[in-house]
């Protein structure tokens, strides 16, 4: 397993997290002879951050965006422009670890697989609570994201070898370049940001791929270092709850759609009975996409019903 | 541009200038093209305090909010609880770029605040002197006028003497006023006690109302704009401390009005038209016209001071005036055709009566109160005649000489000139709204997000400002275009109708009032366990208190016992005393003794020395006579055997009054049982009393 890689880190503005995290890919990649290639792209929109980056990581390569796009359009960029078939999507804010890269590279043996993600550790927090160990559910008719084992230690029986996933966290997973970009990246319709790591892999997992989880691969992410710092909370809580609407009305189908539909109705009725204009601001900003979104469902290929395909990925099945 | 304005009533419930003018004002606005939302309060029956229902009055969105609970005291009449937040829940719904205030009366400060809290550009209209004097019409209760501003003793002063008149129901509604001849000789006493803060209560009230001046003085400093109709307002606004760039001059407009040709008749028709209350004078009016030949006062108007109306009617009749009643804004144009000159006797400091534009509007000239701001609007003899306020005899005499004097009343009617309309007014409003949004957002500075999260953050702001019912039909639009777009039926909920809108508004009161509930449940659960904690408190005072009644019990009767061990003590020591005294007189006796043995003693040593001296010498002072001498030796020894016999005796008495003597202290310095006692009462008396 010596297939060289493209790291690609998407960063904001300089700062101490991708400071620490340039320093853990010298030390990770250093014993693998520099064989990989890291591009950190430069999303500041004002070309700030090459020579900082230069002087940390004589190995990186800068690419500078022209203006500020967020995470996805960068990591797009960073994408294109990687000179390697495998690509890993990193976070600014994780800190790989030594030998991080070869059960992925390893993991990605098998045609099946579409993402490798690393066991990503929380700082601060054990070996066993793990960020990456994702799960996907359908609770009447709204779609949950859960990360079970954050607030407590995932058996040893999850972290005893490689398991599917429902998606790649987007801080973090080894993909090939071309089916990356064959699959159009992370959709633009899930702008600003959350969602669109959720979406792509849905993508693959409609197409027949699954995501992995490789737990001897081992990362530590600093939690809320990034877009927590520049945007505010309800903006945030805003932009999630929007994208997880989209996310619904593009991969919901069956007895799920319909409870997916029942339920919007009870939220806007009840949101309209208790005056929660909170409520209606969120369908309202999904519902100007809505065009978008229904484009996008037609596009995607048919599969088994979305519950079939949440719980054959579910780490916890 | 949406627009939320807010009153303190509205037609029907309230049909005076303000109310009138402020509806009518709404309607203007949204006929100008403003999206118009007006929140007015009002007291039905039946519905909750602060409940709020809704409806459509024309293109306008009404919004009453229900003022049921009275104020209590000074500080909830400033800022009655509950009222802000309403109309804070009421704006987000609503979601104005702008508010517009025009009366508090009721709903009180707070509300500034409420919008201020928004970041809403805020505008006031001083319509009257509320801003400055809370009772509105710088009158005191016993209707007198009142000179001083920002005075908070004074105002005290007024406060004390509404909480007297307040507790007279047979007053009825009396409003701003009463007159001190219409009370009892007691109350009346009382009240000008409290008028001149001669009574107890004056202190707290004087600082009840300083907190609430400053509340409102707070609450004014957040309004962006202060619209003031009168010069006079004006000037009273400047001088209460608001800067003058902040306060603008802006005349009243009125409503085109519709009159009907004006009928002939003989006599001299004066019309009296607005709110019967005292402070506006009908009463003056009506005693001017008393028997006034060639006058016929005709009064237009009601108010809920029913004590007042009923007497004002009684004697109306009694007088030959006509009596109209009530009447809408519909038929005020009928009712100016019937008079031929109208009259505004008001007591207070009136600032700019809409009947005075009315009445122009409608080519009637005004006889006017020399009062506040009425010389402003009306110019005497130009198109009116300004009286002395208050004097009957100088109306009667104007009336008079009208009456007589026709050439007059007609100069005086085309004098007259059309007031200044509604509309020109609301353009006029609207310029200002213009200009404060505009300045708003060019102050508004750029957000420090990243670029990529302005423009779903501007989509954010956009929506926020959306009218909650715009925004619900908007996205009830979009999840039909939702079902449909993913071929699933249409949604079987129906959309808001009226009776949702009802079921809404009861739910929304219910919410309120169960978070009320919650609240008192609260405060009583609090009051709860502080008098709990006093109860405990009393009861471990009142335990403490028997210990401390036992012990004193048991001290008392300690103290007895060694009052009477005492007693006994000073007996015993008594009769000590006697019988050392005796024994002291015993000792005296024993020294006296004593010494005459001393004495003797020393005579005896005296004479043995002489005697021994003489048997010395008799050898060498042989007597001549052998006998005498024989005799003498003879003699000699059994001489000084009986010296020494005596000396003997002597020295035995002595040392048996020595023995005495030394007895008696020997009794006197031993320890003796009371002694003993004593020395024991001594040691043991400190700790016994304790």
């Amino acid at each position: 397993v010596s297939a060289a890689v493209s790291i690609v880190v998407p960063a904001l503005s300089p700062s101490p997290h991708l400071e620490r995290a340039l320093l853990a890919l010298d030390a990770a990649l250093a014993p693998r002879g520099w064989i990989d290639e890291l591009v950190v792209v430069d999303d500041s929109g004002r070309g700030e951050l090459g020579p900082w980056v230069a002087l940390r990581c004589r190995g990186a390569r800068t690419l500078a965006r022209t203006e500020n796009g967020g995470f996805a359009r960068a990591l797009g960029d960073g994408v294109r422009a990687a000179r390697h078939a495998l690509v890993f999507a990193m976070n600014s804010d994780l800190e790989p670890r030594a030998g991080f890269l070869e059960p992925l590279i390893d993991a990605l043996q098998d045609a099946r697989v579409f993402a490798a993600v690393p066991r990503v550790l929380r700082r601060g927090a054990g070996e066993q609570r793990v960020e990456s160990l994702v799960r996907l559910v359908e609770r009447g008719g709204r779609v949950q994201v859960e990360q079970p084992f954050v607030e407590r230690d995932a058996p040893a029986r999850v972290l005893a070898g490689p398991c599917a996933l429902p998606f790649a966290l987007g801080g973090a997973f080894l993909v090939r370049r071309d089916e990356f970009l064959a699959l159009g990246g992370f959709d633009a319709l899930f702008e600003p940001f959350y969602m669109e790591d959720v979406d792509l892999s849905w993508r693959a997992r409609r197409a027949g791929r699954t995501c992995l989880h490789v737990p001897d691969s081992l990362c530590v992410h600093e939690n809320q270092a990034t877009i927590a710092r520049v945007a505010p909370r309800a903006l945030i809580a805003a932009a999630e709850a929007k994208n997880r609407l989209l996310f619904e009305w593009l991969h919901l189908d069956g007895a799920a759609l319909e409870r997916h539909l029942q339920a919007l109705d009870e939220l806007a009725l009840a949101a309209w009975l208790e005056e929660d204009r909170g409520a209606l601001e969120i369908l309202a900003l999904a519902l100007e996409q809505l065009e978008g979104a229904l484009a996008a469902r037609a596009a995607a290929p048919r599969a088994d019903p979305f519950e079939v395909l949440a719980r054959a990925c579910d780490p916890l099945r | 541009m949406r627009i939320a304005l807010v009153v303190h009533g509205l037609p029907p419930h309230e049909r005076t200038g303000v109310e009138t003018h402020v509806d009518a004002l709404a309607a203007a606005l949204a006929g100008a093209g403003c999206e118009v939302a007006l929140l007015a309060a009002r007291r039905s029956r039946g519905l909750p305090h602060l409940a709020q229902r809704s409806e459509r009055r024309g293109r306008v969105a009404l919004t009453w909010l229900e003022l049921c609970e009275p104020p209590r005291d000074v500080a909830e009449e400033a800022e009655p609880p509950g009222v802000a937040e309403a109309v804070g829940e009421w704006l987000d719904l609503a979601a104005p770029e702008l508010v517009h205030v025009h009366h508090l009366r009721g709903l009180g400060w707070g509300v500034l605040a409420a919008v201020a809290a928004r970041r809403l550009p805020l505008f006031y209209t001083a319509h009257d002197d509320h801003a400055v004097c809370h009772r509105v019409a710088h009158l005191r209760p016993d209707l007198s006028r009142c000179e001083s501003l920002g005075d908070a003793a004074a105002c005290a002063r007024c406060d004390r003497a509404v909480e007297l008149l307040h507790g007279v129901p047979e007053l009825g509604d009396w409003h701003l006023g009463v007159e001190p001849e219409r009370l009892a000789p007691p109350l009346r006493a009382e009240l000008a006690r409290r008028l001149a803060g001669d009574d107890g209560g004056h202190a707290r009230a004087l600082a009840e109302r300083a907190r609430a001046d400053a509340r409102r003085s707070a609450a004014l400093a957040q309004v962006e704009r202060v619209f003031a109709p009168t010069r006079r307002v004006l000037e009273l606004l400047l001088a209460s401390g608001l800067p003058r760039e902040r306060v603008v001059l802006q005349p009243y407009g009125i409503p085109p009005l519709q009159v009907p040709p004006a009928q002939g008749a003989g006599r001299l028709r004066v019309g009296f038209f607005g709110g019967l209350s005292k402070h506006k004078g009908a009463q003056v009016l009506l005693e001017a016209c008393a028997g006034l030949a060639g006058v016929e006062l005709v009064l237009n108007g009601d108010s809920s001071d029913r004590v007042f109306v009923e007497s004002l009617r009684a004697r109306a009749a009694e007088l030959g005036a006509r009596w109209n009643g009530a009447y809408a804004a519909a038929e005020l144009g009928a009712r100016l055709a019937e008079v031929d000159l109208v009259a505004v006797p008001s007591l207070w400091v009136e600032n700019a009566p809409f009947v005075i534009r009315e009445a122009f509007a409608a080519g009637r000239p005004v006889l006017a109160s020399d009062l506040g701001a009425l010389p402003e609007s009306v110019r005497d003899g130009v198109d009116g005649r300004l009286v002395p306020a208050g004097d009957a005899g100088a109306w009667r005499a104007v009336l008079a000489e009208l009456a007589g004097d026709r050439a007059q009343l007609a100069r005086l009617t085309a004098g007259t000139r059309a007031p200044r309309a509604l509309a020109d007014q609301a353009d006029e409003l609207i310029e200002h709204y213009q200009d404060a949004l505009a300045a708003r957002e060019a102050a508004q500075t750029a957000p420090a997000l990243p670029e990529h999260l302005t423009a779903f953050q501007a989509r954010r702001a956009a929506l926020a400002c959306e009218p909650f019912e715009r925004l619900h039909a908007r996205v009830r639009d979009g999840l039909a275009r939702l079902r449909a777009g993913l071929g699933h039926a249409p949604s079987p909920t129906r959309a808001p109708d009226d009776a949702l809108r009802r079921a809404r508004d009861l739910l929304r009161d219910r919410r309120r009032e169960s978070a009320w509930r919650a609240r008192a449940a609260g405060d009583d659960r609090a009051a709860r366990a502080s008098l709990a904690a006093e109860a405990a408190w009393l009861r471990g005072l009142c335990e403490s208190g028997a210990d401390d009644l036992a012990g004193a019990r048991a001290a008392r009767e300690a103290l007895a016992h060694e009052s009477a061990w005492l007693r006994q003590v000073v007996a015993a020591l008594e009769r000590e005393r006697d019988w050392l005294r005796g024994l002291l007189a015993a000792l005296e006796a024993r020294a006296g003794d004593h010494a005459a043995l001393r004495e003797h003693e020393r005579w005896l040593r005296g004479e043995a020395v002489r005697l021994l001296e003489a048997l010395e010498a008799a050898p060498t002072q042989a007597p001549a006579d052998p006998a005498a001498l024989a005799a003498a030796l003879e003699h000699a020894p059994r001489r000084a055997a009986a010296l020494r016999a005596e000396l003997e005796w002597r020295r035995a008495q002595m040392q048996r009054a020595l023995d005495e003597g030394g007895g008696v202290l020997a009794t006197l310095l031993a320890p003796t049982p009371l002694a003993a006692r004593l020395e024991s009462w001594r040691a043991g008396a400190p700790e016994a009393r304790a």
